[in-house]
């Protein structure tokens, strides 16, 4: 349909097999964040990398399900609200502002270390919104500069 | 000729290119030779000599671990780099949408 | 071959690739070359056991290339034009070398490589794990023990895409909202 947008059918076809083990590395990097390596920024950046790829491969306007600018918008914010939000809850219990409330839980669980996963979620939906974000501005200015210089 | 010493060196050649380039790109990359730098040198001064890495794994005895501190702090800022470098290349487009160019000295010169 | 000797390497390896990054004519190569000096941090990262950073690294790299080459796809230099001349750059160089020979001695001050100074991370190191539940430290630190940092550092990246989202913001938007 959409042919002459983006790259060519290899890159298509090869991107449609690894664009979600790229995501699905990010999500693990994002829930394993306080028992491995990673954590939410380098989860923000890998599933924001993912976005880009999609975005490369296909072209704009294509069918590929990308955040656009204003849902991007929308996700930052939330982010930043979620981890202020999980620190006004544990003001709200009469605690320090961000102290970890939740239950400690067994160390090497999945599901333990309080509110620590939670902000690593908070953090990776600003991260990622944010650079997908910047991205799609900077993708547009060049096609807007160029109508000026020829209108 | 210590570690300490070459990652200075790897900060003044960045400082070197901020200083001396006209281009912007040039200026750009060399604000981002500084920021490894600095990433470089705070890692360097918190390792120890023999020790593993600052995570736990199941069924080891905690071992002798480097210092979990200044590598929290550099993660911080690597991303924060991320965010200085993306303000940068949008200011750049926007001199070259007004003036045209990349070049720091023409720009300069159509200022005045 | 022992990790300094590595280290040494590495180090030295980036400062030539900053200097070619620097150098070279052709904007698209240096951008290339700055992504190498950026690699080559990721993987001192690795030998100064800091896997978090290493991985952190490594996509910052390539998101950063990314961007530069967006900047150099819509503007239409590729080449830089002008140079210096030969004068002020040997007085630039000299200049430098003066600043590194000068601040040299303020090194020795420093504790010596392989044996830091850890007064506060000796605590985080023996109680972190029981008092946070975290089996990775670093991730202690950044969300519990200093959350109020990470707070700031959040903070600095959403102004900062709020500010590249106020550069870069498109004539038509700001058409329709005068409507």
């Amino acid at each position: 349909m959409n042919e002459k947008q983006g790259m060519t059918l290899i890159v298509k076809t090869i991107t449609r097999f690894t664009v979600w083990l790229i995501m699905l590395y990010g999500i693990f990097l994002i829930v394993h964040g306080h028992l491995t390596p990673g954590g939410g920024f380098v989860g923000g950046l890998v599933i924001a990398l993912s976005f880009i790829h999609l975005t490369l491969a296909f072209g704009k306007g294509s069918h590929a399900k990308v955040p656009s600018e204003g849902a991007s918008h929308v996700l930052e914010a939330a982010g930043v609200l979620m981890y202020i939000g999980i620190g006004i809850v544990a003001l709200i219990a009469g605690l320090p502002f961000l102290l970890n409330f939740l239950g400690k839980g067994n160390l090497f669980d999945l599901f333990s270390a309080g509110t620590i996963p939670l902000l690593n979620i908070a953090i990776a939906m600003k991260v990622s919104a944010g650079i997908f974000l910047a991205y799609l501005l900077l993708t547009h200015i060049g096609r807007i500069s160029q109508e000026e210089d020829e209108g | 000729m210590n570690l300490y010493i070459l990652s200075f060196a790897l900060f003044l050649v960045g400082l070197y290119g901020v200083l001396t380039k006209r281009n912007i790109v040039k200026v750009i990359i060399g604000a981002a030779i500084m920021g490894y730098a600095v990433n470089l040198f705070l890692i360097l001064v918190a390792y120890r000599s023999g020790a593993t890495f600052p995570i736990l794994l199941p069924g080891q005895e905690q071992q002798i671990m480097v210092d979990p501190l200044p590598q929290a702090l550099v993660l911080t800022s690597i991303v924060i780099e991320l965010g200085v470098t993306a303000v940068l290349v949008a200011l750049a487009v926007k001199i070259y949408a007004k003036y045209g160019t990349l070049d720091l000295r023409k720009i300069r010169r159509l200022k005045e | 071959m022992p990790v300094e000797g590595w280290l040494y390497f590495l180090t030295i390896f980036m400062i030539f690739a900053s200097i070619v990054a620097l150098e070279m004519k052709d904007l698209l190569s240096s951008i290339i070359s700055v992504g190498m000096v950026g690699l080559a941090v990721a993987v001192a990262f690795l030998f100064l056991q800091a896997p978090d950073l290493a991985l952190v690294q490594f996509v910052y790299e390539i998101i950063t290339i990314v961007i530069l080459i967006l900047l150099l796809k819509s503007t239409a230099e590729r080449f830089e034009k002008e140079r210096e001349g030969k004068f002020s750059f040997v007085v630039k160089v000299l200049f430098i070398i003066a600043v590194l020979i000068a601040v040299t001695p303020l090194f020795s001050v420093l504790p010596s490589f392989g044996e830091p100074h850890m007064h506060v991370a000796e605590r985080y190191l023996q109680e972190g794990a029981r008092e946070t539940g975290a089996a990775n430290l670093v991730a202690a630190i950044i969300l519990d023990y200093r959350a109020y940092d990470t707070l700031g550092e959040v903070t600095v990246l959403f102004v900062a895409i709020l500010a590249v989202t106020t550069l870069l913001r498109r004539k038509p938007r700001k058409v329709k909202s005068d409507e």
